[in-house]
């Protein structure tokens, strides 16, 4: 089945998922590796090291039409909300929200 | 009617409702590293909302742990001081100042405060700055916008109605109304208040940090601003981002393409907040 990768907060987490990227701890040291499955211990584990966004594979069963037409809402969004006049750092900042908009939804 | 000039709305600031002593005292001791869980679990247990509210926090679904935390102390073994510092302020503050009108619903303004909060630690964890100071100082960085609600309601409220209809940006609707803006009359009301003088300077230049020598927290929650409205926290209905000062972001040694693998933490952060404050849409 097709998966992508979104990322989570804690609370979102469920047994059974697939990390899709190592979890590290503040200090930088590995909590739990890349594609390791999630039971209630281990959400408990992450839960407890205040660990706010975990990277996960979950099912995508969007057709590229769906997909097209998310992308296509977000970039209506972002026209809208950075309406107006720009300095070249708004227009770099556009840039990432765009790239990071367009990442997430695929 | 002629609205109030600045010194008469700080004159009349007691029209807001005092910061409760949770707050003060979590906000002075911001930068005390020997304050101690001790002395906050002593206050908090003082106040029997507050403790409800962290022990539902504690217990909701957002930190989801198996077993029950049922007391202060335990609390803050488990989500830690830093959590438990920030989820006591922000109550404190969005309880206290809960005042609203059919045109102005301070819970939108929350929302979006709890976006430049969230924004404005992630930035200041990647810089090793004082991440709370950082999100306190997120967190009131609006206050103005209730002062002049609180003491001018009406002239508050054409503020909005020509924001709507004109496009404007709230700087510009407030200075064409009062004649002054929501950051210089929340940073004066902060500096009334005796809080530190870099919440007040984040407040004073989270608009325009070269407008003044603000330090790093006015460039701080200037483009910690900027980048929850970029990222839509809040999503206000007539949401548009402002101008980005570019000298803010080098001082902050910001690049976006680099900062923007913090965006989907900062996305995350911003659910968990709003979650536990129980501000979520």
């Amino acid at each position: 089945m097709k998966t992508r990768s979104i990322c989570l907060s804690p609370g979102r987490l469920q047994p059974g998922m697939t990390i899709a990227a190592a979890i590290l701890t503040r200090q930088g040291d590995e909590l739990l590796p890349a594609n390791c499955v999630l039971d209630e211990s281990l959400i408990e584990r992450i839960r407890r090291r205040m660990i706010h966004c975990i990277v996960v594979n979950v099912p995508d069963d969007r057709d590229p039409a769906t997909i097209a037409h998310e992308i296509e809402t977000e970039e209506k969004r972002l026209t809208y909300i950075f309406r107006g006049d720009s300095r070249e750092e708004r227009a770099e900042l556009l840039s990432a929200v765009r790239l990071f908009r367009r990442n997430q939804a695929q | 009617m002629i609205p109030p000039t600045l010194t008469e709305v700080l004159s009349r600031a007691s029209a807001l409702p005092t910061l409760p002593e949770v707050a003060s005292f979590i906000i002075s001791t911001i930068e005390d590293d020997t304050s101690n869980a001790d002395s906050l679990v002593a206050l908090l247990n003082t106040d029997p909302a507050i403790v409800a509210r962290i022990l539902a926090a504690a217990n909701s679904s957002v930190f989801g742990l198996s077993s029950r935390v049922d007391s202060m102390r335990e609390a803050i073994l488990v989500l830690g001081l830093e959590e438990i510092r920030s989820i006591t302020l922000a109550t404190a503050i969005v309880d206290r100042f809960n005042m609203k009108s059919a045109c102005f619903d301070p819970r939108m303004l929350w929302r979006h405060s709890m976006g430049v909060a969230t924004c404005a630690r992630v930035i200041a964890e990647e810089n090793q700055f004082n991440a709370e100071a950082a999100f306190t100082t997120g967190l009131l960085h609006d206050i103005g916008q209730l002062l002049l609600f609180a003491v001018a309601p009406k002239f508050f409220e054409e503020v909005l109605a020509r924001r709507q209809r004109l496009d404007e940006t709230i700087i510009e609707a407030e200075r064409a109304v009062f004649g002054f803006d929501h950051a210089i009359a929340g940073g004066e009301l902060i500096k009334n208040w005796r809080l530190p003088a870099d919440i007040a300077d984040g407040i004073y230049g989270h608009h325009d940090p070269e407008s003044g020598d603000f330090g790093e927290m006015g460039d701080l929650i200037h483009v910690a601003e900027v980048l929850s409205h970029a990222l839509d926290l809040g999503e206000l209905p007539n949401n548009r981002v402002p101008d980005l000062s570019g000298l803010a972001c080098a001082r902050m040694g910001i690049e976006w393409p680099a900062f923007s693998a913090k965006f989907a933490e900062i996305e995350a952060r911003y659910e968990e907040i709003l979650n536990a404050l129980s501000l979520q849409y």
